[in-house]
């Protein structure tokens, strides 16, 4: 309920007759009784324009009946009245009764409005200036709700937003324009004031729309979903608005208040990821999505997951050996058993004695387990190792960077856990790739547990499903493995098994990691080495098997997994483009 | 020599062919001057102390724990140079550590012993295929088929909710403490060859017969004017994989003529012990088995083995039903001592011990109607009994046996 204006205001004015416009800024008008009472007043305390509805509110005491006109026609309006005790207590003695009203108007037409009010039997028009464009520019953000059903021209919702922090927010909705009418679309915030966002208004498919609304806008198309992104630093808990301008049609606003950013940025991430309603309705456009709307924000917020390393706790098992030739950084994340399988086969490697050899536990739910069974294979082995663990999960990259802080040797090899050798002296094998001074990194052939090829060095690989990215293929991947001993250059090795000087590790700054949970960080590496001139060489002569993880089919987005690594793969696809590390299709 | 003979359960408590065995060794190697041989014998939690996975039964036998499951064979006791086991073993000193098994014990043992004792001799005996199969070692499919070799692939076929790569992790994890052994024994070409093809070297497994214990040969049961040989026993324990059930449906549907000749004495435990649908079907069939021809068939529980010889005077054959492929069984061995032939699947290690003409009569694995055929043969006089007599094979008592344990240990 409007507050009363200044009852002063009101004790002076004395109005008898004669027209006057009813607005929001002027004062009641008001008729005195012959006896000094008051007989007949209005005032008109706001005015409101949402979605073509124009919503009045004031009081009037006196008149029985108030009409809307438009053009000097009566138009369609609903009016409700309700107590005003404060204007009853201001204009004591006059029949007050139900002084207050709210009169909306919906789809209200262009014109010269005001209102016909009668009192016993007789009517008086009070013209009401009504400046629709003024009023479209003042948005009442708390007015506003997350869905609209205009089936004139617009039917539409705001389902979720994001809030990235730095990396701004992420609107998440639908909008079916049912005349396709659409022209432009403006975020406005209290404290940001407006922004037009049509440019980052990008449509995403809704089969959900189109088998649920069909039936009742035969418009609806499965392009109906959008995702907006507001590339500005929002305080969470304002309110915010979306205005979609169609025109002569009118202007429409969805509005909702935003999310606190209170979540951990991985977290964040796979939310907003697992959002995306049918990613795999849209492969063509997913470079496109992450190049305007969703790229940046995300890089945002993982930005703050660098926040400062985790304190290590190391754990040495065994007596560090007096010399060694390689540090050896394994990651353990989930699963853990692999180290009893990997250290069957280390330690009847004699080469193992001159290893530095580092599991990293890049899981802390897995700590004790890991533990008790590095405690029962040094038992039963007698290998020294040592364990790093910390409190985080820090992905691939963030665990081979820190482990690598621990590295002693002169050689560092990366290896996956579920890295099994064939044979003893692979190391050694790898490591004499490295006594050329030109060779920056060397991986041994890598198999699946069949025999069949699963690596033998990768290759830039641009896909025709989804145009835009440069992924890492494997090429021979599944085949049979018809070539010889000898080593080969490549463009691109994984580092499921990857050796490289320690020094050159440190120097690059180790893997980057900016990209997220684990993917193309391998490559990005491989590309650094390459921008400095050293070279990738693949030496079949060591074979391991590699029992890869197949969670990484790009064939089937069906989950968030698959569009993190869509995002990684923008990410580095960047990275290329802008010439900071070496462009892989480049023949090196 | 000293021997430690590691058993995956004593035969006190546990009274497993592969046990008894184990432990027949065990005695028989004692027996020999200027050998010594100790028995280990794998015992769950709850027989054991409090504090130590060892306890001494006596100066010779010890209990020792681990629940190395069949599906990843990992010891789960203390393998250390301070660990009790370890302190066990080099208290014994032994030249030779045999395992006669290594499930419940665990593959790791291999490891550990060779590195507490890395001057002894380390030999394993091949049972059944458990090394190969998590489908108890029988390499019969889960769908119930028999399986002529496994890979990662088959088995995850059998066992969809065990990935393809960790039957490989099993396969290469218990390959690590294969190579470490110094020798295999295999009571079968058989087995042997089903070990061979996975991928253990060919010399390093040798064939040395189960022994058992030794006794005369019976002369044939004595036959009634007007009878024939159409006496059969089951002995053995009474499961889906021995096959009880094919050797009764054999039976019941034999032609109402041979059904009032035959009788089939049944000696087997642990039908109890098995799933109410196979319970229920083998006792549908005794029930139907006695309104058919009463009494041809009876049940009569478990037996002793030094029972034995007597039972087996009193019957002319003995009769197998496995649908798995059996290694070299006991029972055939038992069978060709007491001079009574034997009537079995044609597969597997069965199959090698007796062939037709050589230790009795063989029938098509899995086909009640086969081994219905070879009994109506018998009965209508078509085989000569006594010709087959003359043919079953010698059997290997156990100190033979144990001597040719102790050649292969020097």
């Amino acid at each position: 309920m409007a507050f009363l204006k200044s009852s002063n205001q009101v004790a002076d004015t004395l109005i008898t007759s004669g027209s006057t416009d009813l607005t929001a800024d002027a004062p009641p008008f008001v008729q005195q009784s012959a006896r000094g009472g008051v007989q007949l007043g209005i005032c008109l305390d706001s005015t409101m324009l949402l979605n073509r509805v124009i919503t009045l509110e004031g009081w009037a005491i006196g008149y029985d009946r108030i009409e809307v006109m438009c053009n000097d026609k009566r138009v369609p309006a609903t009016v409700l009245r309700m107590p005003r005790p404060d204007v009853t207590e201001a204009y004591p003695g006059s029949a007050a009764g139900e002084a207050g009203f709210v009169i909306v108007i919906a789809n209200a037409p262009p014109g010269e409005y005001g209102l016909r009010c009668t009192a016993r039997g007789q009517s008086r028009t009070f013209a009401m200036p009504l400046d629709l464009d003024a009023l479209r520019g003042r948005p009442h953000l708390d007015k506003l709700f997350s869905r609209i059903e205009d089936d004139g021209s617009l039917v539409g919702a705001i389902d979720r937003s994001f809030n990235l922090g730095e990396g701004g927010l992420l609107i998440f909705g639908w909008i079916i324009d049912l005349h396709d009418a659409l022209q432009s679309v403006k975020f406005y915030s209290e404290a940001g004031g407006a922004i037009d966002v049509t440019d980052s208004f990008f449509r995403i498919p809704r089969l959900d729309l189109v088998a649920n609304l069909k039936n009742r806008y035969p418009q609806v198309t499965e392009m109906s979903g959008f995702v907006i992104r507001v590339d500005q630093q929002l305080a969470a808990e304002d309110l915010y608005g979306l205005c979609f301008d169609c025109g002569d049609r009118g202007q429409y606003w969805l509005g909702e208040e935003i999310a606190t950013s209170a979540l951990p940025p991985l977290q964040l991430v796979k939310d907003v990821l697992t959002y995306i309603p049918n990613p795999g309705r849209m492969r063509h456009s997913l470079f496109e999505l992450f190049d305007r709307i969703l790229g940046d924000p995300i890089s945002a917020a993982v930005s703050r997951m660098a926040a400062p390393k985790p304190a290590a706790l190391v754990k040495q098992f065994g007596s560090f050996p007096p010399e060694v030739d390689v540090s050896i950084i394994v990651p353990i994340y989930g699963r853990h058993d692999f180290i009893r399988y990997q250290m069957a086969r280390f330690h009847a490697d004699a080469e193992f004695t001159r290893i530095d050899l580092i599991y990293v536990i890049d899981d802390p739910d897995i700590l004790g387990p890991v533990m008790e069974l590095a405690a029962w294979v040094y038992e039963l082995y007698g290998l020294p190792f040592r364990v790093v663990s910390y409190n985080r999960n820090l992905g691939f990259a963030g665990a081979n960077n820190l482990g690598a802080e621990f590295a002693t040797a002169p050689l560092l090899l990366l290896l996956n856990s579920d890295v099994i050798p064939q044979q003893p002296g692979w190391v050694g094998s790898l490591a004499a790739s490295l006594d050329d001074a030109e060779v920056g990194a060397v991986g041994p052939l890598l198999q699946f547990y069949d025999g069949s090829v699963q690596h033998a060095g990768m290759a830039p690989n641009e896909s025709p499903v989804y145009p835009g990215f440069i992924f890492n293929g494997h090429p021979g991947k599944g085949g049979h493995w018809a070539g010889s001993d000898e080593p080969f250059e490549v463009p691109l090795l994984t580092a499921a098994c990857l050796m490289l000087r320690t020094a050159d590790y440190h120097s690059i700054g180790g893997f980057d990691e900016g990209y997220v949970i684990g993917d193309f960080e391998d490559s990005d590496m491989c590309l650094k080495l390459r921008h400095r001139g050293l070279k990738l060489m693949l030496n079949p002569g060591p074979k391991l098997y590699h029992l890869e993880r197949q969670s990484q089919n790009l064939q089937e987005i069906s989950s968030y997994r698959h569009l993190l690594t869509l995002y990684n793969g923008w990410r580095y696809t960047k990275k290329i483009m802008n010439g900071e590390i070496a462009n892989p299709k480049e023949v090196a | 020599m000293r021997v430690a003979i590691f058993s995956h359960g004593h035969p006190k408590f546990n009274k497993g062919g592969a046990e008894i065995a184990a432990y027949s060794l065990f005695e028989a190697i004692n027996a020999v001057p200027g050998h010594d041989a100790w028995f280990i014998a794998r015992a769950s939690s709850n027989m054991l102390h409090l504090g130590t996975p060892v306890a001494a039964l006596s100066a010779r036998e010890y209990l020792i724990g681990g629940d190395a499951d069949v599906l990843h064979l990992s010891s789960t006791i203390e393998l250390g140079p301070k660990s009790d086991f370890a302190r066990m073993l080099r208290s014994i000193d032994p030249d030779v550590i045999h395992f006669h098994h290594y499930v419940n014990l665990g593959v790791e043992m291999i490891h550990a012993a060779r590195r507490m004792c890395p001057r002894a001799k380390i030999v394993v005996t091949l049972h059944e295929f458990i090394g190969i199969c998590s489908n108890h070692g029988q390499m019969v499919k889960t769908n119930g088929e028999l399986c002529y070799r496994a890979s990662p692939r088959e088995c995850h076929n059998c066992f969809p909710h065990v990935t393809m790569e960790n039957f490989f992790l099993r396969e290469d994890y218990v390959k690590s403490f294969f190579a470490k052994v110094d020798v295999f024994v295999s009571p079968s070409t058989f087995l042997k060859a089903r070990y061979v093809a996975w991928g253990l070297p060919a010399e390093k497994i040798a064939l040395i017969e189960n022994g058992i214990e030794e006794g005369k040969r019976l002369p044939p049961r004595f036959l009634p004017e007007g009878q024939n040989r159409s006496r059969f026993a089951y002995f053995g324990q009474i499961n889906k994989f021995k096959g009880v059930d094919i050797i009764l449906e054999a039976f019941v549907n034999l032609p109402k003529k041979a059904r009032k000749q035959v009788s089939l004495d049944i000696y087997g435990s642990s039908l109890e012990n098995q799933d109410q649908e196979f319970r229920d079907k083998v006792h549908g069939l005794l029930n139907l088995a006695d309104k058919r021809a009463l009494g041809m068939i009876r049940y009569h529980g478990a037996y002793e083995r030094a029972e034995m010889e007597n039972l087996m005077s009193e019957i002319d054959w003995v009769v197998m039903g496995s649908r798995w492929w059996e290694n070299s069984p006991m029972v055939i061995q038992e069978a060709f001592k007491a001079g009574r032939p034997v009537i079995c699947p044609n597969i597997g290690g069965m199959a090698e011990k007796v062939q037709p003409g050589r230790g009795g009569l063989n029938f098509l694995a899995r086909d009640s109607v086969s081994l219905q055929n070879v009994v109506t043969s018998i009965t209508e006089g078509a085989v000569d009994y006594d010709a087959l007599v003359e043919q079953i094979p010698t059997y290997l008592s156990q100190a033979e046996c144990a001597q040719s344990h102790l050649q292969l240990y020097s």
